[in-house]
């Protein structure tokens, strides 16, 4: 009789500790926020990129998300502090310069050379268009050299 | 001594909990507290931003104080200029040269920040006169910026520094646990300065376009160009203009309740925060509104990425408008509508009732 109230008791306790869990686990579900994310690698000419910022803005207007490329040339984007963002298609830019020399009066540093070339930068010549979809996206963005040259010669930083 | 025996056994059958059953009312505890604490934490974070909201209303009012002595606002002096040479860019591409400022003369760099003007109207007399030296030293002819950790001039000079790192807390987001004095600060590295959590709108600018950063806000499609960098023209109500010509209330023809003069930064996320000083009390609307650099260690490279307006209040930023009124931004707020409200002279048809 002890015996198999204590069995009885044991497994509803059980229950409400997977019930609790469960309801915790639902509540922290229901906080997070956007459908999608999206991460994968940036390549220059077959080659990562070490340094950069990519853009995911939507085509038909609302909140853009942002990566930094990471040294193995890898991105995962967030929209302003969240992680992730909405589905749909967006226009992506990629801008990647060299570390820019430091100012000897405390300033912040002046960009150094493009690494990418300057088209990519803006959403509008950067000619870059995905979709993301609900769920998590690999993104891979190869990007050509080509041109790279003439946007080095034909600005510098300046102040 | 019958009942006295019986004790014993009664404890025995009802007295004692089990342990399933302590594990049970801890479970329930625990779903309880998860339950709650968001709530609590929500409701403390609710009370910080009442705060903010308190300081930024008494930052602006000591603006609009000022406006009425002065008739016209607070300014910065800019720290590295190019007397005679500086000119206002027009919509056609010509140029008009700025006539001689009524308020800097060619060797007067010194780098006062806007906020510095007002500290008299945020009951900081003490303090104002004691910075003083660092924008107004009768007895120096050079008063151009500079400050080392030991060593600068104008408003770098080591006799004021004792005042550089005084953090007014009505300069201080409760929510920015990054808002206290640092060394990091541009301009100032190696120097411990106060910094502040309210900058003046300077307009639409598209900050980096000038020298062509590539970053992600540095273009047309973001903010107005010329930028700040390039001429004097900003449209909003702080920054480079200022030595020249400061806005007086009559110019702002979007009208007060439409204009934003006064909003929200993160100073980890921004090291152009430093209080006093004319390069660390500006930001731009050309990013998008609480943008947050995904990365802390870019911050320093990417600095003209993140010249904008944001909060650690979840999902808005606050702004106090050009009539003292502090509003309320939803970070979603559609780009083109954020800067029309930053313009003072735009033309736009923006209120915040959209």
């Amino acid at each position: 009789m002890s015996f198999t109230r204590m069995q009885f008791e044991r497994n509803s306790s059980f229950g409400l500790v997977k019930l609790s869990t469960l309801l915790t686990l639902l509540f922290l579900v229901g906080c997070g926020g956007k459908p999608a994310s999206v991460s994968g690698v940036v390549t220059l000419d077959g080659g990562p990129l070490e340094r950069g910022t990519v853009g995911f803005a939507p085509t038909g207007g609302g909140m853009r998300a942002a990566g930094i490329i990471q040294s193995d040339g890898s991105y995962t984007l967030k929209t302003n502090r969240e992680k992730g963002l909405e589905v749909g298609d967006y226009l992506v830019t990629v801008a990647s310069r060299e570390p820019g020399a430091e100012d000897p009066n405390g300033g912040p540093p002046m960009p150094g050379p493009y690494i990418t070339p300057r088209h990519y930068a803006i959403a509008k010549t950067s000619g870059l268009q995905f979709n993301v979809e609900k769920g998590s996206n690999t993104i891979n963005i190869e990007l050509s050299s080509e041109g790279l040259e003439a946007d080095n010669k034909s600005k510098r930083g300046r102040r | 001594m019958q009942e006295s025996r019986n004790l014993p056994r009664r404890r025995k059958l009802f007295s004692a909990f089990t342990l399933v059953e302590l594990l049970v009312v801890i479970a329930i505890i625990g779903v309880l507290v998860a339950l709650l604490l968001p709530a609590v934490q929500a409701a403390r974070e609710a009370a910080r931003r009442i705060q903010c909201s308190n300081n930024m209303k008494n930052v602006a009012l000591a603006v609009v104080n000022y406006h009425d002595v002065k008739r016209h606002l607070p300014f910065d002096i800019n720290w590295s200029t190019n007397f005679g040479g500086e000119y206002y860019l027009q919509a056609d591409g010509s140029k008009d040269p700025a006539s001689p400022s009524k308020y800097v003369s060619g060797r007067n760099r010194n780098g006062k920040g806007w906020i510095v003007d007002i500290l008299p109207q945020l009951e900081q007399q003490a303090m104002y006169d004691g910075m003083k030296l660092g924008f107004d030293d009768p007895s120096k002819k050079i008063m151009d910026f500079l400050a080392r950790a030991n060593n600068g001039s104008g408003m770098g000079r080591m006799d004021v520094r004792e005042f550089m790192d005084n953090q007014l807390s009505v300069l201080t987001c409760p929510s920015d646990p990054s808002a206290v004095p640092r060394d990091d600060m541009w301009w100032w590295t190696g120097a411990t300065v106060a910094v502040t959590s309210y900058k003046g709108v300077a307009g639409d600018t598209a900050v980096g376009k000038a020298f062509d950063a590539g970053g992600l806000w540095s273009n047309e499609d973001w903010g107005s160009i010329p930028d700040r960098f390039e001429s004097l023209g900003c449209n909003g109500l702080f920054w480079k203009f200022g030595y020249y010509d400061p806005i007086n209330f009559r110019q702002i023809s979007d009208g007060l309740s439409n204009t934003l003069m006064i909003g929200e930064s993160v100073v980890e996320q921004d090291l152009h925060s430093m209080a006093y000083f004319s390069d660390g009390d500006w930001a731009s609307c050309n990013m998008q509104l609480n943008y947050f650099m995904p990365n802390l260690e870019n911050v320093k490279i990417d600095w003209y990425d993140v010249r904008g307006f944001r909060s650690l209040h979840p999902g808005v930023v606050q702004f106090a408008m050009a009539d003292a009124s502090v509003q309320v931004l939803n970070e979603g707020i559609d780009h083109d509508i954020y800067r029309a409200l930053s313009t003072r002279d735009g033309g736009e048809v923006a209120g915040l009732d959209f």
